[in-house]
């Protein structure tokens, strides 16, 4: 079979450039893949140090007027991490990351539980990014820009704590609401009125 | 090889223990007939449902609450232009999908039944509202409906409801605003959950869990498990959870001896009674009788019309949705307390379906729905959430489907399921009337947010289902065009009788769960008669 000189030069074209695609992927499809739990690791409880770590992890992440006790933390992620496979893991690795940042930025020594909430904060900047529900052209880019810890604290870390915040008292009174979706209030027509308006006005 | 197990002959096997299937083994029970019920599902602890409520709204185990349990079980297959998610929409349980159901519950409207008479299109159903009324108040009554008669759209009732509304949400009361400038009438919403005590189950609360999180935790919206318990209680009725029947057997009389069953580690056993009622689901009805083929019913049990599986329709639905300048204050109520059926009988009903508008704010973000999208934290983050919350309102147009033959349920030729029989197989699309009549709900919801005085319309929801399929074993007079008489009892085969969504002749844009429980009570008392006969 006889192929043109032109098709020739535009088949090993695209072979090359397709060549060169898989090879900038490559540590981002590498690191997609890495990011799987490891669910042959142990099941347990993380060490001392390391729930202080991720507690501070979770005080950064309220708001600073409705920061919860500690336990509230501790006891949700004693819970996820004996009861799900490879969750372990990611919560260490998530607690040396905050402290590797931390004392990259403030000294060897420190640690991040140590840190004043705004270190604390800029810690956290140096690990992820920030955006809006909105911007979900950035929330794309950060998953090619971060390392795969960074990830891996973003998705297996980060993510659970907020929703468990969020899902909780303190999640609903950022919003104003004492009783919410679980938590009925003492007059079932409360409905009927705007909060902080008993007449019933508009 | 089947068990011995239980060889007694009842009265009444009901395969289904859902809503009909509850209500009629109450209303057999009660009167002294001995009944079984085979339940597919498993049996739900209600001292449990507290606990199975937290679990659900803390996020500790996946919704939606009262999933298959046997996935395996459940399969299925799905064919035409639109997919219909079964699964997604239906409980396999005792309770069937009212465990997980909105509890909206409307009575059909007069020209509901009579479709060809009125417009030219469609059929007539075999009896009419007229017929149904005094079953409608029944109903109303067994399930304890909360309700006024303020709508004037509305047919004509002989009782009041048997419990007073619930008032309009704050978000409800602005549609009714934004309404009234468009001359369009909003009035209260019937629903089955007690806004006072009512049968031994407290009135409503306000966990506001019902519709988002799909269960009420202390009972104050109806289940058909109420009506099981009742059942129970006769001392006349049994229910027997993980039984999942694979085949009704029958005699040379043509009338039906024996329901097959399997649990799910597939143990066999035979259920034999008199009488047989499959209130099954309206899918798992189609699909039983068509496995029930015999060298006497070649094509499946009762389908010597060849409806068996046909003119599957559904209430198709499409939503706008914009964003209000104010607070309306979402998630305090688990339901919408506003509605309007102004449309549901239009002028011109040939060419443009009837159509059920409701309005919503439950589709509003949450704090934690609003934090799962972002990427900011700490304080930041409690800025965001609070400035995207309880903005959100929609309004949801539900149509009604005209019956449509190339609609079906049919037997997959290849999928099998758990029990290795063939998977259902839903052949469903829309025809043009329901096409032009979904684009004018799209129309009319953005006229309404607009007078409502939303700041933007934010985006359309192209169709949704909102779990009611109807339709696969008509009813009818004529056995050649329809699978039950106007007695719910099949044509073919004397000791059958069919309840549920399965045998209405067409969809209406109302919720179908009213006319179904009025049919099967209806249906019950036609049972019990032609035994004192």
């Amino acid at each position: 079979m006889m192929i043109s000189r032109r098709s020739f030069l535009l088949t090993a074209a695209a072979v090359s450039a397709a060549a060169a695609g898989a090879y900038v992927a490559r540590p981002h499809l590498v690191k997609l893949i890495r990011l799987e739990l490891d669910v042959a690791y142990p099941r347990g409880v993380l060490a001392d140090t390391e729930m202080r770590s991720i507690i501070a992890l979770g005080e950064t992440l309220a708001p600073p007027e409705f920061v919860p006790p500690d336990n509230f933390f501790q006891e949700h992620v004693d819970a996820v991490t004996q009861s799900q496979p490879g969750l372990l893991r990611e919560y260490r690795r998530a607690a040396a990351l905050l402290n590797t940042k931390a004392a990259k930025a403030y000294g060897k020594d420190a640690l991040f539980q140590d840190l004043a909430p705004a270190e604390r904060d800029k810690v956290l900047e140096t690990a992820l990014w920030r955006y809006d529900a909105s911007d979900r052209i950035l929330r794309k880019l950060e998953k090619l820009a971060v390392s795969r810890d960074a990830l891996a604290l973003r998705i297996y870390v980060i993510g659970p704590l907020i929703e468990h915040y969020y899902r909780s008292p303190y999640g609903w009174a950022v919003v104003g609401y004492e009783s919410y979706p679980g938590r009925p209030p003492l007059d079932p027509r409360a409905y009927t009125k705007p909060l902080g308006n008993t007449d019933g006005a508009l | 090889m089947k068990s011995a197990g239980r060889r007694e002959i009842s009265d009444v096997c009901i395969v289904g223990a859902g809503l009909t299937g509850g209500l009629m083994a109450y209303e057999l029970a009660r009167r002294g007939m001995k009944v079984v019920v085979l339940e597919a599902g498993p049996r739900y602890s209600l001292q449990k449902r507290f606990a199975y409520m937290e679990d659900i709204v803390r996020g500790r185990i996946p919704g939606p609450a009262f999933g298959s349990n046997l996935p395996a079980r459940d399969v299925y297959s799905t064919a035409g232009e639109v997919e219909y998610p079964v699964n997604a929409l239906r409980a396999k349980a005792v309770g069937g999908s009212t465990l997980h159901w909105g509890g909206q519950i409307w009575r059909f409207l007069e020209s509901d039944f009579r479709l060809k008479s009125l417009y030219g299109i469609a059929d007539d159903w075999p009896i009419g509202y007229d017929e149904l009324e005094p079953y409608y108040t029944k109903a109303e009554r067994a399930l304890g409906v909360a309700g006024a008669a303020d709508s004037p759209f509305a047919s004509w009732r002989s009782a009041d409801y048997p419990l007073p509304p619930f008032p309009f949400s704050v978000a409800d009361r602005l549609f009714q605003e934004g309404c009234r400038k468009l001359g369009i009438v909003v009035h209260t919403v019937p629903g089955a959950r007690n806004s006072v005590p009512y049968q031994n189950r407290p009135a409503c609360a306000a966990f506001a869990t019902c519709t988002n999180h799909r269960v009420c935790p202390i009972a104050a919206q109806y289940t058909a498990e109420t009506h099981i318990d009742l059942a129970e209680a006769t001392g006349n009725a049994r229910v027997v959870a993980d039984a999942n029947v694979v085949r009704l057997l029958t005699d040379s009389q043509k009338r039906i001896t024996g329901a097959v069953y399997m649990d799910h580690g597939k143990k066999e056993a035979e259920q034999k009674a008199r009488m047989f009622v499959l209130a099954a689901h309206t899918v798992e009805t189609a699909r039983l009788l068509l496995l029930s083929e015999s060298s006497q019913f070649p094509h499946g049990l009762a389908n010597g019309s060849g409806m068996v599986g046909k003119n599957f329709m559904e209430r198709p639905s499409v939503g706008v949705v914009g964003v209000h300048k104010q607070n309306v204050f979402p998630h305090r109520i688990g339901f919408p307390t506003a509605a309007t059926l102004q449309f549901c009988n239009p002028r011109n009903r040939h060419e443009l379906a009837g159509m059920k508008l409701a309005f919503h704010t439950l589709n509003s973000p949450t704090p934690y729905g609003i934090s799962a999208a972002s990427g900011n934290w700490g304080k930041a983050l409690a800025d965001e959430v609070r400035q995207s919350f309880g903005h959100r309102i929609s309004v949801e147009a539900a149509i009604e489907q005209l019956p449509d033959p190339g609609n079906t349920v049919t037997l997959d030729p290849v999928l099998r399921d758990h029990f290795g029989d063939p998977a259902p197989r839903i052949t469903y699309s829309f025809g043009a009337y329901e096409k032009a009549s979904l684009d004018v709900g799209i129309e009319l919801g953005r006229k309404i947010l607009t007078a409502v005085g939303v700041e933007k319309i934010e985006h359309e929801v192209e169709h949704g289902f909102p779990g009611h399929p109807m339709g696969t074993c008509r009813m009818g007079d004529d056995p050649n065009t329809s699978v039950v008489d106007r007695n719910l009892q099949a044509h073919e085969v004397p000791n059958l009788s069919i309840v549920g969504g399965s045998v209405f002749v067409t969809g209406g844009s109302l919720q179908p769960s009213l006319t179904m429980a009025a049919l099967a009570i209806r249906a019950a008392e036609y049972i019990v008669g032609r035994r004192l006969t």
